[in-house]
């Protein structure tokens, strides 16, 4: 019998969990402002557990102060025996190994390294239109004519360092079975050995993010939890998606992959997004 | 592990970037005491060309492609004793790494070379298992950012790890504070290339950027849209609904609902006010960042840095004066005095924190409705 793909469901309010959730994200990956407090999170894990699914709790990459606010909950977790930590930081990787063996430690998406950005699709796939640059003192124009990339060059946006051996190996030396990836816009290659398993985040795929998000929101303060209330939407003509600017960090929409590409791509978990993951 | 201090306070050098074999002296007469670059050899840069290696997401790279060029500079650096890093600082996939292997021998081989700057987790793994001998510095891009952190990269075999650009003052010195393992911590300074993301968590590619929504010229950066674009109502964040254009980069006009305003734009800053309150921690070397500049701004960033480490070096020199000396030598140096140090324009300025409401409302006020 073929293994169905396990239902995450990332969400900041329960009701957002799905009827079919096998295991529900709680957390941030991009704001250590964002971490939830001790008695939010146990609250979040009865919650849960009551609709009888596995909890993750995601965590963003941190300075030190924001190591100090994740030591409560994952002492909270580690206690109860059957969770899973996400990391985007190395530092709380190294937490984890060293404080809370019995959390399983998954790595985040914003260490897998994959390249994103959904405007080089046009590149890969050689549709790119010629650009034609006026001078600037009206003389002749010049005309650009668009250049495929070298075959190695597209398959380097397709894969990225999950594919490598040492890395992988690596991976397992420090626990890891799980990784998290986004959907890319092209055919993405991801090479795994059955030791790892990966799972795929939908619809929203990252791009870039900050610690600066007043600059960005040109409120110039430490934290005015903006990404709560707003978010900017470009379209942006060269991008098969509009980029989306929430809080401190730039995503993009993907489809969900058939099934069938998601096992070729060794993916046994859909972690969907409700609406953007903040 | 136990950490074992050796420092003199205040002792910094300054690690500039070389493009040029004649740039070794100047930068040398400025003040740099240590300095890097890039090297690629012809079969790498044959299949991934340069518009897309990686550097600092822009594509556009000084990375010598002549060996005799970069040799040129490991000896002339080596004749002024000045240790000399070598970049090569992309994130790479595995086709790549029979490739990387000549580099890496190559590189290792240089009698004159100090070390590599690396800032793939990959790479690192692969230069401790075949026993690298040379010393390797973990980029910017490493995106390091507390004191575990650190010490993984130390544990994995990194010498030196320049910490994430956009850490206040106050992360570092807690992050110092924590440090359990003898890795150097290095701080980037003047010359933030991106003024918008974390360098090391960034997939943006600007070299695919030069299309005719942003004029066709060049890199028109696309991630300083986020930086320099209004609301069209006056509101504590931008909400833009509907159809929204990209921002044209050729006449700075409105481009659908938004507004682009460059000169209030605001910069990351060149980070020399942080140096006074981390002058008692081992850091050893300030690395001047941004290898795409010519060399007339490098070598000035590299004389302001240089003269902030002199004046640290000042008995009874307090905080305040500190910072009143270095924005004055950041207007003489950089600017010529035609311009001052812009504090309004720097992100960790403590300007904002006084006047930000009152400097934002001054920006949005054309918009409000």
């Amino acid at each position: 019998m073929v293994k169905p793909f396990e239902k995450a469901y990332f969400i900041s309010k329960i009701a957002e969990a799905g009827r079919e959730c096998a295991r529900v994200y709680i957390g941030t990956e991009f704001c250590e402002n964002l971490i939830p407090t001790l008695p939010a999170l146990r609250e979040w894990y009865a919650k849960v557990r009551s609709l009888r699914a596995a909890f993750t709790l995601v965590t963003p990459y941190v300075t030190d102060a924001g190591l100090d606010r994740l030591k409560p909950l994952l002492s909270f977790l580690d206690k109860q025996g059957s969770a899973e930590a996400v990391v985007n930081d190395w530092g709380v990787l190294t937490l984890l190994r060293d404080n809370y063996p019995h959390i399983e430690p998954v790595l985040g998406r914003l260490l897998t390294r994959q390249r994103r950005d959904p405007r080089m699709d046009q590149i890969l796939d050689g549709s790119q239109q010629p650009v034609t640059l006026q001078a600037p003192d009206g003389g002749t124009p010049t005309v650009l004519m668009p250049k495929r990339p070298p075959r190695a060059t597209a398959a380097h946006f397709r894969g990225s360092l999950i594919n490598v051996p040492n890395f992988q190996k690596f991976l397992s030396g420090w626990g890891i079975r799980r990784i998290e990836l986004d959907h890319l816009p092209w055919n993405m290659d991801v090479r795994l050995p059955p030791r790892l398993r990966a799972s795929l985040y939908i619809p929203y795929a990252y791009m870039a993010t900050t610690r600066m998000c007043g600059k960005i929101s040109l409120s110039y303060a430490p934290c005015r939890k903006e990404c709560k209330k707003y978010f900017l939407k470009l379209n942006e003509p060269h991008s098969p998606s509009p980029f989306y600017s929430i809080g401190n960090t730039v995503f993009y929409k993907q489809a969900t992959p058939d099934d069938r590409k998601l096992k070729e791509l060794g993916i046994d978990r859909l972690v969907i997004q409700p609406r953007f993951p903040f | 592990m136990k950490r074992i201090k050796v420092f003199v306070p205040g002792k910094f050098t300054v690690q500039a970037p070389v493009n040029h074999p004649d740039d070794v002296a100047v930068l040398h007469a400025a003040g740099a005491r240590e300095l890097y670059c890039g090297y690629i050899t012809p079969e790498l840069a044959e299949r991934w060309p340069v518009a897309f290696r990686i550097l600092s997401q822009c594509g556009h790279g000084k990375e010598f492609e002549n060996i005799s060029i970069f040799e040129n500079i490991v000896a002339k650096a080596k004749a002024l004793s000045l240790p000399l890093y070598v970049c090569v600082s992309g994130q790479y996939t595995p086709e790549q790494y029979p490739f990387l292997q000549p580099l890496i021998d190559t590189i290792e081989a240089m009698d004159g070379v100090e070390g590599v700057i690396i800032a793939d987790i990959g790479l690192l793994l692969m230069l401790r298992a075949r026993g690298f001998k040379k010393k390797i510095q973990v980029s910017t891009n490493g995106a390091a950012s507390n004191a575990r952190g650190v010490d993984f990269l130390y544990t994995l075999g990194a010498n030196r790890v320049v910490l994430d650009r956009q850490m206040t003052g106050a992360e570092i010195a807690k992050l110092l504070d924590r440090q359990r393992t003898t890795v150097e911590v290095d701080l980037p300074i003047i010359g933030e290339p991106c003024d918008g993301f974390i360098g090391g968590m960034c997939a943006m590619y600007h070299c695919i950027e030069n299309k005719p929504s942003s004029g066709g010229g060049s890199n028109s950066m696309f991630c300083s849209v986020f930086n320099t674009t209004l609301p069209a109502r006056g509101c504590d964040f931008y909400q833009v609904q509907g159809e929204v254009q990209r921002f044209s980069a050729t006449d700075g006009s409105a481009a659908g609902t938004l507004v682009s305003d460059r000169a209030k734009a605001v910069s990351l800053g060149c980070r020399i006010c942080d140096l006074y309150r981390l002058k008692k921690y081992p850091i050893r070397s300030l690395q001047v960042v941004d290898r795409n500049r010519g060399l007339d701004d490098i070598r000035r960033a590299v004389l302001v840095a240089a003269s902030a480490v002199e004046l640290m070096r000042m008995p009874d020199l307090s905080e305040n004066a500190f910072r009143v000396r270095c924005r004055r030598l950041l207007s003489t140096v950089m600017f010529d005095d035609k311009s001052m140090c812009a504090e309004q324009d720097c992100y960790f300025s403590p300007y904002w924190k006084r006047h930000g409401k009152a400097v934002r409302k001054s920006i949005f006020h054309q918009q409000d409705r």
